[in-house]
Parts: structure tokens; C-alpha cells; sequence
């Protein structure tokens, strides 16, 4: 009993983590209905970052993650506002395929370029966090997951206030419902794009930031959050950050207890099975909701 | 195609045929087979990916069953890879089909996640298990083919050169099946589906056959290309084999060849292969990863220069007048 308990909670901390990963993509995928293969790789770009930040200049990793945010946004600015502002005018269909080739083509460009410049070793920081836990009742929390999540809340929610109480927000909103008619109400939708791109690359940022305290770092860790993420906005619902966010958490806490009871392979098939499931049986999503 | 071209290609190929002839070094030889492989996968691929806009990401996952199949067959029962690996063809064929009729539903993007998500399943299921339906196939360690001499029958041979005219032959004939279905009705049937699939399902199109032939001939080829694969390494890494990173260079190699067009992947793995190899032989370590940001970076290149691929470019050299 309490070993689920455990693999619940656990399950639970990470999905934070994986919820804000995959409301960054879900505002993407939302407003440009943009594919960014390279998500994950913006995720490990991130946390290399955070790993040198701290083990180079000694500097505390939730401090890290202020310096990691805004360059990661822009990053994810200067790639909307140069090539994919570019491709995604030239094709006027539905989603673009183009850019999830493109992308992919950067993710692989990415992994590699890291796997030359740091080496295939997983590297660990040693925070004062790392390892450090506390007690709740049966269970034995991990600290820097803890704070992880915790932050990952915070910002959720501060996501979500940008995009319903701010200016910006509403433009961004406007833009991915319905891009025309948004250009019609004066909004500039390539830089809504641009921004939307940005404030997704930044919240991977924050994540790989978090990640950083307990979480191994090697050139292609993006891979494995980069296709969580595409999952979990599937299920929560394409163009929905509520959806993303529950997504998350559920996949989290799905992969911890399949892992904790039948095996960490077998976890990974149950979510890529959920996920098929999900497109073909409830396309729009599993908490049906269209737009936040 | 007139005269002309046919001249040309078949000079070209009269020219491929002959280089063992002049030059048996194996290293050499080696880079052949390995372009004219990928030729062959990108071939076969294109066939549901570029004809009918189906584009797969999760290709491997076929070609790794072809080899699996084949060398399984191979080792429990001596059966010769010649039909092993039509049987490797037929099971993919099946399992293609299988994940086919659910996920042709989806659009785009949706469906080549999809793929994606069933090649990651089909990996690690290989991965985390030693044996299927009771036959041994080592899991994450990999499958070695046993060898069992120089012989035509068991299709492994001491030297190169069988090899190479061998992975020739194959590649001939899916280009010979990929114009056949391109010239065919079945060709237009996947361009009007490719360009638009509810204009062309209004206009009496059966899509979902369409689609599910297209499929069931592509996949079955690129087991095949498989089977062949684990015969001339003799040994399946299922990491490497049924790995992601596979599906997305043979994606590559079509992309930048032209998909869409016949002879698009062959030039794509023409340009790319021989890039790639020569460096993973002449620079080594850490340097290693080079040829892979190279596909990665041409990839890039071509989608925003050239999207319709390098063939386009080519094309129009040989009939200006012409698109």
C-alpha cells in the first residue's frame, strides 16, 4: 500500500515538471499549430546551461533557472522570428509539416553538437539540495523534486494569468483561435508568434533548470521529454494548457506506478498506447477541452 | 521520359554496375552498399510517405521485423534468407497494415506522431524481452546471424562483391515498382489523396484501400531491406535497427533527394550516404557525430531552400520547358 502511495507521489512531483515541459509545447502547438521537434533538445540546451551555471560560477540552481528563463526565450524568439516565421507563411495548409522536419532536422543537429561539446557521460551537479528529502507521514519526499513541482505550479499559474488577464495573453488566445481574423483586430500575429515561441522555450527552460538538482544531464535527455511532451498535449487536448497541465501530471503518475509495479519498459508502452488511444479514439482530447 | 534520359540512366547504372570490377577494395565497396541500402529504403519509403503524403517516421520499426524474422527463421530452422526474408516482408507487410488502418484516420502531424509512438512501442518490446513466441532474440544485446559459410543459398558471402549486386538488384526493382505505381492509376489516385484527401474522397477516391496498398508494398519492401541488412552485418542492433534515428535518416535521404519524385531518394542517399561515411571513417572519437549533424543540418537546409527536394533542381536541367 504504501509503496503505491510512494509511486504516487513521486509520480505526481515529475508530472509537474512534465505538465509545464508540455504547456510549453501546448502554446506552440496551440498558436502556430508548429510541431517543435526540438522541444526536448531546447530542454537539454536548457539544462546544460543550468549545469554550467552552477558547477562554473557556483550559483544556486533555483537562481540559475531566473538566468536560464530569459535566454531560452529568446532562443525560442530569434528561431520564430527568422526561419520559422518564414516557412510557416509559405504553407498555408493546416499544420505545418515543414517545420516539424525542419525542427527535427535542429534536434538532431542539437543532440549532436552537444554529444561532441560535453560527451556522451551523464553529468549530476551536487546542489545543496541534491539528495536532501523530508517526511510526509509513510513517505519519504525528495527535496529538489518538491521544489520542482512546487515552482512548476507556480508558474502554471502564472502562465495561465498571462494568457487570461493580460493584454498579451488575450492576443495570444486571439491569435490561436483564429489568426486571421486576429490580424484583422490589429494584432501583429508574427510577433504573437514570435512571443508564443519564446514563452514556450522559456517555460522548457525553467524546467531543465529544476531538472538540474536531481535529474542525470547527457546530450539526449531531450528526446525522452521531447515525446512525453507531444503526448501529453495530445491527450490534454491540442491548443489547451489546463489539458497539458493535467496531462501531465497523469502521465506522471501513470509512468510511476506501471514503472513501480510492472517495469520501467512496459510504463513506457502503457503511455505510448494511452497516446494512440487517445488520437484515435478522443482526438480532441482526453479532458475534451478546445482552448484554455 | 524520352530517350534521352533513359540513355543517361542507363548509363549511370551501367557505370554502378561495373565499379566492383574496377575497384574490389571492400572499404569501397562497403560505401556502395550502404548508399545504395538507404537508396533502397528511401525508395520504398517514399512509396506511402512521398506518393501519398503519409509521412512515416516510424519506418524502422519494419525494417527491424524483416531482419528479426528473417534471421530468426534463419537460425531455428535453417531456412534461407531468400525466403525468410519475403516471409520478414509479408509479417512487416501485416503489421504495417495493422498500424496502418487505425492511424490513416489521423491527419499530418497526428499521424506521424503516431508512427513514431508505435515504433517506440515495437523497440522496446524487442528490447525488453529475450525471446518472442519461444524463438530466442537476445533483447537489448542484439541478434547475432550465425554464420554458416560462403554460400548463395544462406545469402552470405566472403567478399563484398555479391553483396553489392545484390542490394543493386533490390534497389532496380523498387524503383522499377516505384514508377510503376507513379505512372499508374494507383500513382494519382495517392497524388489526389496526397494534395487533397476529402476532394479526392468526394470524387469516388477509395482512400483508405489506396493508402493501405501503398503502405502494405512500401513496408513490405523495406523489411526485405532489412533482412538484407542483417546479412551482410550479421548482427541486428535493435537499438540501431529499430531505432528512431533510422527512420528519420531514411526520411532524410528522401526528403532531400525529392519525395514525390521516383529517383528523388536514390540521389538523396547519392549526395548524403558517401558524406556521411567518409567521415565517420576519417574522423573518429568525439568527432564521431559529425556525419549526423550533417543530416541533421541538410535537413534543415533543404526544408527551407528546397523543399521539394534536390531532384526539382536537377529536373530542370534535363527539361527546362518542362513544370
Amino acid at each position: 500500500m504504501e509503496s503505491i502511495l510512494q509511486a504516487g507521489v513521486s509520480g505526481i512531483l515529475m508530472g509537474g515538471i512534465y505538465s509545464l515541459i508540455a504547456i510549453g509545447l501546448s502554446l506552440i502547438f496551440g498558436v502556430m499549430r508548429i510541431i517543435n521537434f526540438a522541444h526536448g533538445e531546447f530542454l537539454m540546451v536548457g539544462m546544460y546551461l543550468s549545469y554550467w551555471l552552477i558547477t562554473l560560477l557556483g550559483i544556486d540552481p533555483y537562481v540559475a533557472a531566473l538566468i536560464v528563463t530569459p535566454v531560452l526565450f529568446l532562443i525560442g524568439y530569434a528561431f520564430q522570428h527568422g526561419p520559422l516565421n518564414t516557412m510557416l507563411v509559405r504553407e498555408k495548409t493546416r499544420e505545418p509539416l515543414s517545420i516539424l522536419l525542419y525542427t527535427a532536422g535542429l534536434s538532431l543537429v542539437l543532440q549532436n553538437v552537444a554529444l561532441i561539446w560535453f560527451g556522451a557521460d551523464a553529468r549530476a551537479v551536487s546542489t545543496s539540495y541534491t539528495g536532501t528529502t523530508f517526511d510526509l507521514g509513510p513517505m519519504i519526499i525528495s527535496i529538489p523534486r518538491f521544489y520542482a513541482f512546487g515552482i512548476s505550479i507556480v508558474c502554471t499559474g502564472f502562465v495561465f494569468w498571462v494568457l487570461t488577464k493580460t493584454e498579451i495573453g488575450r492576443a495570444i488566445r486571439a491569435t490561436s483561435q483564429d489568426r486571421n481574423t486576429a490580424k484583422l483586430m490589429g494584432i501583429n500575429e508574427k510577433k504573437i508568434y514570435c512571443i508564443a515561441f519564446g514563452l514556450g522555450s522559456a517555460l522548457v527552460g525553467i524546467s531543465g533548470a529544476l531538472l538540474v538538482p536531481f535529474y542525470y544531464i547527457f546530450p539526449t535527455v531531450g528526446s525522452v521529454f521531447g515525446l512525453r511532451s507531444f503526448i501529453i498535449v495530445v491527450l490534454g487536448g491540442v491548443g489547451s494548457i489546463k489539458g497539458a497541465f493535467y496531462g501531465g501530471i497523469l502521465i506522471g503518475l501513470v509512468e510511476a506506478i506501471a514503472t513501480q509495479f510492472i517495469s520501467p519498459a512496459y510504463a513506457e508502452i502503457i503511455v505510448f498506447m494511452m497516446f494512440v488511444a487517445v488520437l484515435l479514439f478522443k482526438p480532441t482530447g482526453l479532458f475534451g477541452l478546445e482552448k484554455s | 521520359m524520352d530517350k534521352k534520359h533513359i540513355a543517361i540512366l542507363l548509363a549511370i547504372l551501367f557505370a554502378v554496375a561495373m565499379v566492383p570490377v574496377f575497384d574490389d577494395d571492400p572499404y569501397f565497396l562497403q560505401i556502395f552498399i550502404m548508399i545504395m541500402l538507404f537508396a533502397y529504403w528511401g525508395t520504398s519509403w517514399n512509396m506511402i510517405s512521398g506518393f501519398a503524403g503519409q509521412m512515416s517516421l516510424g519506418h524502422a520499426a519494419f525494417a527491424g521485423i524483416g531482419a528479426y524474422t528473417s534471421t530468426v527463421l534463419f537460425i531455428n530452422y535453417g531456412l534461407s534468407p531468400w525466403l525468410g526474408m519475403l516471409v520478414g516482408g509479408v509479417i512487416a507487410g501485416g503489421f504495417g497494415l495493422l498500424i496502418g488502418y487505425p492511424c490513416f484516420k489521423l491527419r499530418g502531424t497526428y499521424f506521424t506522431l503516431a508512427t513514431i509512438a508505435f515504433l517506440n512501442v515495437i523497440r522496446i518490446l524487442v528490447l525488453a524481452n529475450q525471446s518472442v513466441l519461444g524463438f530466442d532474440i537476445r533483447g537489448a544485446q542484439g541478434l547475432s546471424v550465425p554464420w554458416r559459410g560462403d554460400s548463395l543459398v544462406n545469402m552470405q558471402f566472403l567478399s563484398k562483391t555479391p553483396y553489392f549486386y545484390l542490394i543493386l538488384v533490390l534497389l532496380l526493382v523498387v524503383i522499377l515498382i516505384s514508377h510503376l505505381i507513379k505512372e499508374s492509376k494507383m500513382g494519382y489516385y495517392l497524388a489526389a489523396i496526397k494534395t487533397n484527401q476529402e476532394a479526392a474522397n468526394s470524387l469516388g477516391v477509395d482512400v483508405t484501400r489506396y493508402k493501405l496498398m501503398a503502405q502494405f508494398i512500401s513496408v513490405f519492401f523495406t523489411a526485405i531491406g532489412g533482412s538484407f541488412y542483417a546479412q551482410f552485418i550479421l548482427f541486428i542492433d535493435p537499438q540501431r535497427l529499430l531505432g528512431f534515428d533510422l527512420s528519420l535518416e531514411i526520411a532524410i535521404i528522401a526528403l532531400i533527394g525529392g519525395q514525390g519524385s521516383v529517383l528523388g531518394p536514390a540521389l538523396g542517399a547519392f549526395i548524403l550516404v558517401p558524406v556521411a561515411e567518409l567521415t565517420r571513417a576519417h574522423i573518429s572519437g568525439e568527432l564521431a557525430a559529425l556525419p549526423i549533424i550533417l543530416y541533421g543540418l541538410s535537413l534543415m537546409v533543404i526544408i527551407y531552400y528546397l523543399p521539394e527536394g534536390v531532384h526539382k533542381y536537377i529536373a530542370r536541367w534535363f527539361r527546362p520547358s518542362a513544370k
